[in-house]
Order: structure tokens, then C-alpha cells, then sequence
């Protein structure tokens, strides 16, 4: 507190320019007290790792409720709260309302924030009406609508500073991502991968709200901040094309053949409309080419660097959008102050089954080594060297992926296996995974104690069936339609711990349902996650043997999280089914015949959960 | 079964003002709908807008593009491929959250118009208020509906 208190009272004197700066080293203090949880995912890195280790393996078992918090509306409640000097700030799902919870006055509300937004910007959220949760810095909470307008709320009493508008919802883009604080920057991404929006990454300074810079998915080198150096070290990463047709490439029969590292013409320029190649459904296939940006963003301070990935190409339908479509599918590594890219790495090229890389980009050091780690939905956990974007490792999540047999470590180019390419007209069968992904949203935690991650999962596989769609602004451009069941093990879904260098499983648990929950992991080496069938479980970091399990009100897609209050030590997750895993749940389907999209493969959870599922904070303690 | 003596019932309750022809209101707040007479242009769509009646029903061709439109303007990605729900409700089976959507006019302006709770109106100059171009026409939206009510289940 003396530190905050006289940086503060030094900001004064040194006026407004410096305020910033040492507002982010707030937040960054904030990150380092164990006794907060002041960041979607803790802390820059992404670890979801706590020091806490008050809880431990001895006495998990007396876990009990220390108290909970109905937040009053229905529907998918993914991301946790924040936790910063004694309050709980809470976010729902749509309509988005924040409540400020006096953690010293028995969880009394000190302040609410309830938006006014249109209804009809449900009908824009294509995996249901979720929110992931709130981002805190320079004393303000932020809340990133679903309608797409980024607030700045007073933090001690919610009124709002300002407001700013982040994506056109006209034309059918939304908002589900929390915005994350870095340094004196608000993050903020883009949904409408299922509308044809041409999405962008966006940096607001959190003084004002004033736009400091933003690069889109997909376009011109300048609109996407590529300039000088990007990929410098890893020149074939901005090949022009990646595959060879075999038999036609784009219509039912055809596939892609990889190339070898010999064969690739780089480094190219204007990746991301001439990979767009014509015929495209639309003019500029990148006018519309997706890429949404609605994960967890994460930072190194040292090399000043932000991580973030992008999601599908627009349409689903890969035959109208013939080239790799880049940048959809790319994890990125921007200079945090000017939004410069510095690299880029597509994961699925010419995507065929919507697998997108917004999933999490966690940070880590090993064998003097800065690295990055993340487990894309396309079944493959990757490692890389963060400095510079080097491929170091690809390796299957579960041996059940098979629309690839490896990553070329060479050429960091998949190879497809052409029984699974998808084209117009044709229903290909047995691809696994599903357009779920082994792991989808749900952030994976690591430990810096075990030096593991433990990985939420998935395990489902799809039929999919690329059809004609028409693209009319502002209107769903989907373009397949699927089907998805259990895979070969039999449930549908898992959780894991991962060794990133090896790229190999170090234990694995069968999951009834998907593991659609965010992991937290602590020092004391209890993973804490939850599940869709309501149970909120602690399992050993070491063995993945269970601990201690609590059954909460409804199915559980939020972020375990933990902090500690007058020195006790808390964990809390956030409980009310819903997101693409609960969207059977939510609208109710409950037929036999319901067997298709999500809804079929997890038609059981309506014996689990009422329909829509409530939501709410639950908090534990010993 | 139950959806057909529902159909007939309310069959009979509708107010039908003979040649005059139905009308239509919104599931949103229902004001009348203003749907230009002229757009009610082949035989299906001029016998739908005088009687209220979905002649496309179990015509196998109609039924055919039906599926189409529904594929061709995403109705898929909420709906499923055949209607039966994903992140939108199920179309085809008896549980409807506007009961009206049970009988082809109540589906109909369910469609046209949309409702408040996330199903946005498809209808041409519904659909894109600036842009009429944009949407189903009525004969559009009648064979949509012969597409969903062909897959039907029936409790
Ligand atoms: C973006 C997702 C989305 C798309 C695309 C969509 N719908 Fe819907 N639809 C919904 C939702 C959500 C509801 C539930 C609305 C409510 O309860 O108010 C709904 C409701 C309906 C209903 C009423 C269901 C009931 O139980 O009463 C019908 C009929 C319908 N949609 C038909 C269609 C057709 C036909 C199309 C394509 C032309 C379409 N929808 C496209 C999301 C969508």
C-alpha cells in the first residue's frame, strides 16, 4: 500500500505523461501480490499460477463453500472475477451488468454497472451470450460489452470515465473478450468470425480511450502493422503458398499437399490479400476474412512484446476462399507501444474445419530458454521460442487428431491428410477433433514449481459439410454445417498435464463432459477446474489424482481462481452453463433427434443442469 | 399429431376477412407488418397472403430449395442443419417458444420479423432496414418453412 500510495502522490508532481506509466506498474504490483487476482489470467504471462499455498494437498479435503453470489442472469459465464485490495468485481453474461462485492463487509455490493444494450445484439453472439470477464488498471475496471463498447469505470465507485465504441456491430462483429491492461494500453479483440467481419486487434491508452493503434487480421501489410523485420528469423513463415492441389485442390475429392522448405518462395510480402487468391466468394475474400481476436492476450515486459492469436477465415465453406487466408489462424507477437508485428506464425493454413488460434499464449522460461506455449484447437500444443517465433515443438495433444499426421518442423507447415479435406456439397465423416477443438477458450495453467501445464480438453469429433452461404452485412455467413460426437475414448472430454519441451502428455484424465472450465494451479500443487456436469474439482499437480470435488449450482465454463483475505486463502470459480459447450442446454433442446452441432454429443448434460443455467460466484475456503 | 389439432384449431379462431386476405403482425410487438402487396408475387405466396395457407407444404421441389435458403443464409448455424437446434432453439420439433410459430402464419412472421430474444428478422427490408435488396422474399420464406416442417418430429 506505501508504494502505491506514494508513487501516486509522485505521479502529481511529475504530471500526467508519467501517470501512465506508473499506473501500469500498479497493476504490476498488483500481479506480483499473490493475495490478488488483478489480471483475467494473473499475471502478463498468462500462467494462472498462485504462490498461495495455504490450501494444500493436507487439508483440500475440508474445502468448504465460504460463500456464494447469484448474478442474476442466465446463460454461459466464462473468464473470473478480479480481485483487487479487498473488492471482487464480477461480470455477467449478456447484458454484461458489473458488481463491485466488499470482500471486508460480508460480500456486500458496494457499486453495480448495468449497460443498456439492444437485444439484438444477441442474435450476433454465435456461441451464445458470453462475457469472459473485466480487465483493471489506472484505478478503473474495464468492461468490453458484447455490443462493442469498451468502458471505463471508476473503480472505487463505478461511474463511468469513459467510452468507447471498438467494433461495428452493423456489421455483424461483437464482443466476448476481457480487456486486458498492458502497461498504459487497454487490449481489446473482435468477434464475428461467423459474419464475415474483417477483424483487428485493438490498443485504447487508458487515460482517455484515444486509439493508439490497430492491426487487422487479415489486409494490406500497413493495415496489419507488418512492416520491416517481421519474421525476420523465420523468413518462410511468409510464404506465399504452403500447399500444392492434388486433384483439384477446392472441390469435393481434392486436397493439399505440403511442400518442403526447398519448394516455399519467401520471404513474400502482402500475405494477407494475396493469399486470398481468386476465385473468392467475394471480391477481396479479405475484406471479410475473419480472423477474430477474442482470447487472452498475454505480455513480456523485457522484450515488450504482446501475444495473441486469430481465429477462422470467413466463410466455413474453404472452397470459396481458395489460398492459406492469411492472417486467420496466426499467433502473433506485436511491440505492445506501436502495435508493429514482430512475428507470425499460421497454424492452419487454409483452414477446412474452424480451428481457430485464439486460444491462450502462456509465457515461460526453461534451459535459459524464453518460450511460449499454446495449445491451438486443431489438436496440436505448441512451443515456441517467443523472442523470435522459432518453432520448437508440435505435437498431438491425444493420438485422436487426425485431419494431420505432424507438423513439418522445418517448414512449420501441418500435413493434411486428404481424407479429411471438407468441400461443398460433401459431408466428410470421422474428423477429430471437432470444430470445438481439443481445447477450446478455457485457458490451461502452468506452473513454474512442476514446470507442467494442465490443459483443460475436449474430445469430440465432427462431420462437416461446407455449404453455399450468402454474405449480407451485418448477417450470420457460416458456410458448413456440423455434427459432432464423443471421441474414440468414449466421453467427451479430458484434462491434462503437459510437458511443453517434450510435447507430450505427463498424465491424463478422461472427462465425462468437456473440460470447458480455465485452470488454476498453485504452489502448493493442486489444479483447481471445473466441469459441465457442475463439479468444481482439485487434483494433484503431480499425479492428476482427484482431492477434493464440490458440486455447485450449474455447469461450470468459468476460471478457477484464487486470492487470499485477511490472510485466509480463497478459491472461487464461476458457475452457469452456456458458451458453445452449454449452448444445447441454454435453448432447451432436449429431443432424441437433437443430435447435431453441440447440442447432440452433449444432449446428457440436460440431466446435469437446469436450462438456462444460472449463473454465480462461488467462493471456498478451509 | 398434437401440432396438426393445434393447427386446426387455430384455424378456426382466425379472424379471416375473406378476399381482403390475412394480416400480418410482428412476434416482437404485434404492430401490423407493412410487407409491400407486391411482393406477394407467385401463386404460393399470393394463396398464403388471401388464406394464410403454406401450399409449398410437402412439395418435394419446394422443400428442395427450402433447404437451400436455409443453408444460404446461415439459418444453419443456429439452427442446425435440419432445425433441430444449436445455439438457436429446435424448429422442428413440438416446443416452440411463440406458440404461434406452430401454425405457418405465426412461423412466417416469426421469420419476417424476428423476435427480441436473439432471432434477428430475415425478411427482404426487414432483414437490412437500409438495404431491401437484402432478405427472404415471401415465397422464400414459405419454402423455408415447407423445409422445416418436412423434418418434423413428431411426439
Ligand atoms: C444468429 C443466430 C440465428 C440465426 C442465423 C437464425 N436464427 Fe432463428 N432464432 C435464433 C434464436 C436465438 C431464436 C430464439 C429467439 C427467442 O426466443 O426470442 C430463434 C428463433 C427462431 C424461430 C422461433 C422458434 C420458436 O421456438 O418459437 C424460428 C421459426 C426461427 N428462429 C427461424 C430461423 C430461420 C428460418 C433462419 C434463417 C433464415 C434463422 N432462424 C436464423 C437464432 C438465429
Amino acid at each position: 500500500m506505501k508504494t502505491t500510495t506514494l508513487k501516486l502522490a509522485l505521479a502529481g508532481v511529475l504530471g500526467l505523461s508519467s501517470l501512465s506509466s506508473l499506473a501500469a506498474t500498479e497493476l504490476e504490483n498488483l500481479m506480483k501480490d499473490d493475495n490478488q487476482w488483478a489480471h483475467p489470467r494473473k499475471d502478463y504471462a498468462n500462467t494462472g499460477y498462485s504462490r498461495l499455498s495455504q490450501i494444500n494437498k493436507g487439508n483440500v479435503r475440508n474445502l468448504k463453500m465460504a460463500w456464494s453470489f447469484a448474478t442474476g442472469v442466465n446463460r454461459g459465464h466464462e473468464g473470473a472475477p478480479l480481485v483487487i485490495n479487498d473488492v471482487m468485481y464480477v461480470h455477467t453474461a449478456f447484458p454484461n451488468n458489473v458488481y463491485a462485492l466488499d470482500l471486508n463487509d460480508n460480500q456486500k455490493i458496494i457499486w453495480s454497472y448495468f449497460p443498456k444494450q439492444d437485444p439484438s445484439i444477441q442474435a450476433l453472439l454465435c456461441c451464445d451470450s458470453v462475457n469472459r470477464g473485466l480487465g483493471y488498471g489506472d484505478g478503473k475496471i474495464f468492461l468490453q460489452q458484447n455490443d462493442g463498447k469498451l468502458v471505463a469505470l471508476d473503480a472505487k465507485t463505478g461511474t463511468k470515465i469513459w467510452d468507447v465504441q471498438v467494433v461495428d456491430t452493423k456489421k455483424g462483429a461483437s464482443n466476448t473478450n476481457a480487456p486486458h491492461i498492458i502497461k498504459d494500453k487497454v487490449i481489446t479483440g473482435c468477434s464475428g468470425g461467423e459474419y464475415g467481419v474483417r477483424c483487428y486487434i485493438s490498443a485504447y491508452n487508458i487515460k482517455d480511450g484515444s486509439l493508439a493503434w490497430r492491426a487487422y487480421s487479415t489486409g494490406p501489410d500497413s493495415e496489419m502493422l507488418i512492416g520491416d523485420g517481421f519474421n525476420k528469423e523465420n523468413p518462410h513463415y511468409s510464404s506465399l503458398s504452403l500447399y500444392e492441389d492434388v486433384n483439384g485442390g477446392n472441390k469435393e475429392g481434392g486436397s493439399f499437399k505440403a511442400l518442403t522448405k526447398d519448394q516455399l518462395k519467401f520471404p513474400e510480402k502482402e500475405l494477407g490479400t494475396r493469399t486470398w487468391l481468386k476465385p473468392q466468394a467475394m471480391q477481396n475474400g479479405y475484406e471479410h476474412g475473419g480472423g477474430p481476436t477474442w482470447g487472452w492476450y498475454s505480455f513480456d515486459p523485457a522484450l515488450n512484446l504482446m501475444y495473441y492469436g486469430t481465429g477462422n477465415p470467413g466463410t466455413w465453406n474453404p472452397d470459396v476462399r481458395p489460398g492459406d487466408n492469411k492472417w486467420s489462424m496466426t499467433i502473433f507477437a506485436r511491440d505492445v507501444d506501436t502495435g508493429m508485428a514482430r512475428w507470425g506464425y499460421q497454424l492452419t493454413p487454409h483452414d477446412e474445419w474452424d480451428y481457430d488460434s485464439m486460444n491462450e499464449i502462456v509465457l515461460w522460461e526453461a534451459k535459459g530458454k524464453k518460450l511460449a506455449t499454446h495449445f491451438d484447437r486443431n489438436g496440436f500444443g505448441y512451443t515456441f521460442d517467443r523472442t523470435n517465433g522459432t518453432l520448437l515443438v508440435a505435437e498431438k495433444m491425444h493420438p485422436f487428431v487426425n485431419w494431420a499426421s505432424k507438423v513439418d518442423l522445418k517448414t512449420g507447415v501441418p500435413i493434411k491428410d486428404p481424407k479429411f479435406s471438407t468441400h461443398q456439397d460433401y459431408n466428410a465423416q470421422g474428423i477429430c477433433p471437432s470444430a470445438l477443438g481439443v481445447k477450446d477458450e478455457q485457458p490451461s495453467a502452468y506452473s513454474p514449481k512442476t514446470g507442467k501445464f494442465y490443459v483443460p480438453l475436449n474430445h469430440v469429433c465432427m462431420t462437416y459439410e461446407p455449404v453455399e452461404s450468402k454474405y449480407i452485412a451485418g448477417q450470420p455467413w457460416v458456410g458448413a454445417t456440423l455434427t459432432m460426437f464423443a471421441g474414440p475414448d468414449g466421453v467427451m472430454g479430458g484434462f491434462m498435464a503437459w510437458d511443453g519441451l517434450k510435447g507430450k502428455s505427463v498424465w491424463y484424465n478422461k472427462e465425462k463432459f468437456s473440460a470447458w472450465g480455465g485452470a488454476l494451479v498453485t504452489s502448493s500443487d493442486i489444479v483447481f477446474y471445473g466441469t459441465l456436469d457442475r463439479w468444481f474439482k482439485a487434483v494433484d499437480a503431480q499425479t492428476g489424482k482427484e482431492l477434493w470435488k464440490f458440486q455447485v449450482g450449474s455447469g461450470i465454463v468459468g476460471n478457477a481462481i484464487t486470492y487470499s483475505h485477511k490472510g485466509k486463502q480463497y478459491v472461487g470459480v464461476l458457475s452457469g452453463i452456456g458458451g458453445w459447450a452449454g449452448v444445447a442446454m441454454n435453448l432447451g433442446l432436449s429431443n432424441e433427434t437433437d443430435g447435431l452441432g453441440a447440442a447432440g454429443g452433449y444432449k446428457e448434460l440436460t440431466k446435469w443442469n437446469a436450462a438456462p443455467g444460472g449463473g454465480g460466484m462461488n467462493v471456498f475456503s478451509l | 399429431m398434437m401440432k396438426l389439432r393445434y393447427i386446426a384449431l387455430l384455424a378456426i379462431a382466425l379472424p379471416y376477412a375473406g378476399n381482403a386476405g390475412i394480416s400480418l403482425v410482428s412476434t416482437i410487438d404485434n404492430k401490423p407488418l407493412a410487407i409491400p402487396g407486391a411482393m406477394f408475387d407467385t401463386p404460393a405466396a399470393k394463396e398464403f397472403m388471401s388464406s394464410g395457407k403454406n401450399t409449398y407444404l410437402g412439395n418435394a421441389d419446394a422443400i428442395k430449395t427450402g433447404k437451400k435458403i436455409f443453408q444460404m443464409y446461415s439459418c444453419t448455424a443456429c439452427h442446425g442443419a435440419k432445425g433441430e437446434g444449436a445455439v438457436g432453439p429446435n424448429l422442428i420439433d413440438d416446443r416452440w417458444n411463440y406458440t404461434k410459430n406452430a401454425n405457418d402464419q405465426g412461423i412466417f412472421e416469426t421469420i419476417w420479423a424476428g423476435t427480441a430474444g436473439g432471432m434477428g428478422a430475415k425478411g427482404a427490408g426487414a432483414m437490412v432496414p437500409d438495404d431491401p435488396t437484402q432478405g427472404l422474399s415471401p415465397d422464400e420464406v414459405l419454402k423455408v418453412v415447407a423445409f422445416l416442417r418436412s423434418n418434423a418430429v413428431k411426439h
